[in-house]
């Protein structure tokens, strides 16, 4: 609802993503540009925030960054943006029945996301690399 | 009356904003800051953190400004993320209220200053003698608006509406005086805390500006929330300018009626 809502929208107009600085620099994301999420399942286009919030993660001596995405958005409204969910797989909470995967892993790409059969051709070749299809 | 506001324990919410857009009948501001279109499909990000009111205007009379300072000793502890909710200061000495030729601007009985829209002719004068850039012109209107402190609600007794949907008491409204000591206190309690950089903004009768009636308690330097350091009613030259002025102009009448004088005897 809070995306039909004026007061509201105007708040948090659009779809976004964090990053941190040094994400952003390995990537080439620049500061309120567009950048493309792509994970096994479908891609989506969202604005960059970079901010020093977001701090790489050091795991087993490797360097493991975090994209933050809120998941709020959609194409309704007056508040717009791709809607996370295109990028998680279904599985609901046993007790309540909502939407419990909220980690996942993903590639994040400078640019605004393919529509159409070219955005199947980026996820396919996705996966294709991956070894998630043959 | 007016308010003081804790930055030291907002939390960013922005229920602020939206209370006061939907008390006063504010238009939501779509467009990029000041450029007054209601035009939905033109809103956008600023890319300044959460923040995407910008500053204060004719549609925004409450802004949560979040700034993300880096930590004070660099490359220890985390960024320190600081919001701040500002608002119209309700100088003590307002220059809006100084310059505005029709009487629109006036002192309220709670020492607050208020805009009559039904007298406004939309000069725009009050837009430049602001120290803090608060008040500003709405374009398809053509009136100057800016915070009323809800005259219309404490009028009735009422709190503000920012206030009163404030969830943590950042926004407080009360007397003046009591809203210091309480300020003063809150200081004493953040400095005994360790919050060595915590500092009162606009608390001083003695300033610039002879005081805010809406003052704030920062957790930084002025600056770093886009604050002015140290505001200067700016009015308060215009006396000393008026008397040079006037000087000169009776310097020049003798000198025209000396050189009359002068010339006859010839």
């Amino acid at each position: 609802m809070s995306r039909y809502l004026p007061y509201l929208a105007e708040l948090q107009p659009r779809a976004f993503c964090e990053v941190s600085p040094e994400l952003a620099r390995e990537r080439g994301l620049v500061q309120n540009g567009w950048a493309t999420l792509v994970t096994a399942r479908s891609a989506i286009e969202l604005r960059v925030l970079i901010t020093e919030r977001m701090t790489p993660l050091r795991i087993d001596g490797g360097e493991t960054h975090q994209v933050g995405v809120p998941w709020h958005f959609g194409h309704g409204g007056f508040a717009t943006g791709d809607s996370v969910n295109d990028l998680l797989s279904i599985a609901l909470d046993p007790n309540v029945h909502i939407q419990e995967s909220k980690a996942l892993t993903c590639d994040i790409r400078p640019g605004r996301t393919p529509r159409g059969p070219a955005l199947r051709a980026l996820v396919e070749d996705y996966r294709r690399r991956a070894g998630l299809t043959p | 009356m007016g308010f003081f506001t804790d930055t030291s324990v907002c939390i960013g919410c922005k229920a602020c904003e939206v209370a006061c857009k939907v008390w006063n009948q504010v238009p939501a501001d779509a467009g990029p800051t000041g450029s007054g279109t209601s035009d939905l499909a033109e809103l956008d990000l600023l890319g300044m953190s959460y923040d995407n009111t910008g500053d204060l205007g004719a549609n925004t009379w409450r802004h949560v400004a979040f700034v993300e300072a880096p930590p004070r000793t660099p490359g220890a502890g985390d960024v320190r993320w600081l919001m701040s909710s500002d608002v119209c200061k309700h100088c003590t000495h307002a220059a809006c209220l100084d310059v505005c030729p029709t009487g629109a601007l006036i002192r309220t009985e709670f020492e607050t200053v208020y805009v009559q829209p039904d007298v406004c002719n939309g000069c725009g004068y009050c837009v430049p003698a602001c120290p803090y850039g608060v008040i500003d012109v709405r374009p398809d209107d053509g009136r100057a608006f800016k915070c009323t402190l809800c005259y219309d609600r404490t009028k009735h007794g009422l709190t503000p509406a920012c206030a009163q949907a404030c969830p943590t008491e950042s926004i407080q409204y009360g007397p003046l005086d009591e809203l210091r000591e309480r300020a003063d206190r809150r200081l004493e309690q953040l400095k005994a805390a360790g919050v060595a950089e915590a500092q009162l903004y606009g608390r001083d009768p003695g300033d610039g500006v002879g005081g805010d009636g809406a003052f704030f308690l920062l957790l930084d330097e002025p600056e770093v929330y886009g604050l002015p350091p140290d505001p200067v009613v700016t009015t308060r030259d215009l006396p000393g300018m008026w008397k040079r002025a006037a000087a000169a102009a009776a310097g020049l009448a003798v000198a025209v009626a000396v050189a009359f004088v002068e010339g006859r005897r010839r």
